[in-house]
């Protein structure tokens, strides 16, 4: 069906944001903030769900929410997708080709082209595997925002078969993840800090290997070929390009205590000191390192520099080689019972947080509980420098993402708040 | 028990012990290594990005530096017997992971195919395998080395 999604609105919208009491609740759902412009308010959020995900995913502490896709231009060929990951820790929007269906199909969208007519078919790395699809664009709408002309990739579109894939791009062999099951979700919205997906390096020619961006040949025998890309046509935060409430994000989880639960909800609100409903009131700001997206993290007496925030983490990830790991759930601490702990959150400006954290066994959560507050496992050795805040951290929180090119208070992102 | 990773995560586990006494048994002088490996397969290593080469000498092992055209790094640590003991990355693209894992590549795989830890990290904790690779907004870095093959006098906290 052709529907366009309706942002969350109403009674459970309220609730969540009364909970962290950042503002009361408009009548309508829609923001009622005396705008000085007198232009309308825009709904800027977007409900926000802690579940099991797509069937046969069994996530655990997986983020979705549902984002509604439109050819450019269009109000009927929009598709509405649910279980869209959100992800702090990666910028641009990305869907499974499955995901989409009789209201857009990814022929209906325009594939991006070189200045020879090639199309740009990407490459995306994860750790644990890796996705292709052709950049497309579309118009984006989360809760009551929408973006036009947005570069995003279409995953597994069959139009651009695995046979193309360039040996550089895949990072680990047999794993290929075009599929929701693979995938683990119908798409994830990286509304992390950078704007665009790639930044300078893709734009570095004799960098190019095939594991970021290519170029397609339209002719048999199609060829696709390792190419730079300017930065205006890179797959982009979506966040960063709605018309208004678009200097970063706010997310707000509702508390959820200690022991594991079902599901969870939250808001994914869009920008920051925009409106009444995104104030960056007392949270502090976190300068984050410009070209790592990284800041610090003091634990056990070691100052882990490569640290960040990432609802895209399914548990905290640091290095402690005292904690017990699972021996059946791989990457994951099993301690006896739970433990409290403590580490400093830090930026080079001086700014420090004390952050606690639980750590509980991976093998106590019930089967069908996709919150998991407890959730964490090694993150390799003091050496690496990295302590991962996964999503766990941000449950009963409010957490600030600031864009890079946009400045809140004085400080300029990337920068993180809470 | 996570339910992401119930059935698949044991079937693979269970696969990742058989293929690991099989390369364990016909590691002994693995081709196209680096972990586990010789400085031979470091040399194959640095030339696969094309990297210059530094080496750093400490009393109980070398450390070989390759700084490739793109700005990655890899580091191997190999030990007066000329085994690599450990490896490290760090870079704006993933590696051939399995690449540098050589003979312990098939327990990298089978934790990856699992998917229980997400996108952004991926750790094998066991008593000989410490591996981690980890996806950083911008960048990646990772490690890789053999805990009961860390020369006497030699900690972990010094493979970076």
């Amino acid at each position: 069906m052709n529907a366009v999604a309706k942002p969350l609105r109403g009674p459970l919208a309220c609730v969540a944001v009364l909970l962290l009491t950042l503002s009361g609740c408009g009548g309508g759902g829609a923001s009622s903030s005396a705008a000085s412009t007198g232009t309308p308010d825009v709904a800027d959020y977007a409900g926000v769900i802690v579940d099991a995900g797509p069937l046969q995913v069994n996530a655990v502490n997986a983020l979705y929410t549902t984002v509604t896709l439109c050819a450019p231009g269009s109000t009927t060929q929009c598709q509405t997708i649910d279980h869209v990951l959100v992800d702090t820790g990666s910028s641009g929007f990305r869907v499974l080709a499955s995901a989409l269906g009789s209201g857009l199909t990814s022929s209906q969208l325009n594939a991006e082209t070189d200045a020879n007519g090639n199309v740009i078919v990407e490459c995306t790395q994860f750790v644990d595997g890796y996705s292709w699809g052709p950049v497309k664009t579309a118009t984006l709408q989360v809760g009551g925002e929408t973006a036009n002309n947005v570069p995003v990739q279409v995953i597994g579109d069959p139009a651009y078969p695995s046979s193309l894939i360039p040996s550089a791009c895949m990072n680990v062999p047999n794993g290929e993840e075009d599929t929701v099951a693979q995938f683990g979700a119908n798409g994830v919205l990286g509304i992390g800090n950078y704007l665009r997906d790639c930044g300078d390096f893709c734009t570095q020619s004799g960098a190019q290997d095939g594991s970021d961006y290519n170029a397609c040949s339209t002719t048999v025998p199609v060829i696709c070929s390792p190419t730079t890309l300017d930065t205006t046509l890179q797959v982009a935060n979506p966040a960063a390009l709605f018309a208004t409430d678009n200097n970063g994000v706010l997310l707000q989880m509702g508390p959820v205590g200690s022991t594991d639960l079902s599901s969870a909800t939250g808001l994914l609100v869009f920008g920051i000191n925009t409106q009444t409903n995104n104030s960056l009131g007392t949270a502090t700001i976190f300068a984050l390192d410009a070209g790592y997206g990284t800041l610090q993290t003091s634990f056990d007496g070691v100052n882990l520099t490569q640290s960040y925030l990432d609802t895209g983490s399914d548990g905290y990830f640091l290095p402690d080689s005292s904690i017990p790991v699972c021996t059946d759930a791989t990457g994951f601490f099993c301690p006896t019972t739970p433990l409290g702990l403590s580490a400093q959150i830090q930026d080079t400006d001086g700014n420090v947080a004390a952050v606690p954290f639980t750590v509980a066994s991976a093998d106590s959560v019930p089967f069908g509980d996709a919150v998991a507050p407890g959730l964490a496992g090694p993150a390799g050795t003091d050496a690496q420098q990295t302590f991962d805040w996964g999503l766990p951290f941000f449950y009963g929180r409010n957490v600030y993402v600031i864009f890079e090119g946009s400045t809140v208070n004085n400080v300029p992102g990337p920068a993180v708040a809470f | 028990m996570l339910g992401r990773m119930n059935k698949v995560t044991r079937a693979a586990s269970l696969a990742a012990v058989i293929a690991a006494a099989l390369a364990g048994a016909l590691a002994a002088a693995p081709a196209q290594a680096a972990l586990g490996g010789d400085l031979a397969s470091v040399r194959r290593d640095h030339a696969a990005i094309h990297a210059t080469d530094a080496v750093t000498s400490t009393q109980y092992y070398d450390v070989h530096d390759g700084a490739g055209l793109a700005g990655e790094h890899i580091r191997e640590y190999i030990d007066r017997s000329g085994k690599v003991f450990a490896v490290t990355w760090r870079g704006p693209h993933s590696p051939d992971v399995a690449s540098l894992l050589g003979g312990y590549a098939t327990r990298y795989l089978a934790t990856a195919h699992a998917h229980h830890g997400g996108h952004h990290v991926l750790v094998i904790a066991d008593a000989d395998l410490s591996v981690s690779v980890v996806r950083l907004p911008r960048g990646w870095q990772g490690q890789a080395h053999l805990p009961q093959a860390l020369p006497a006098g030699v900690s972990g906290a010094e493979i970076r």
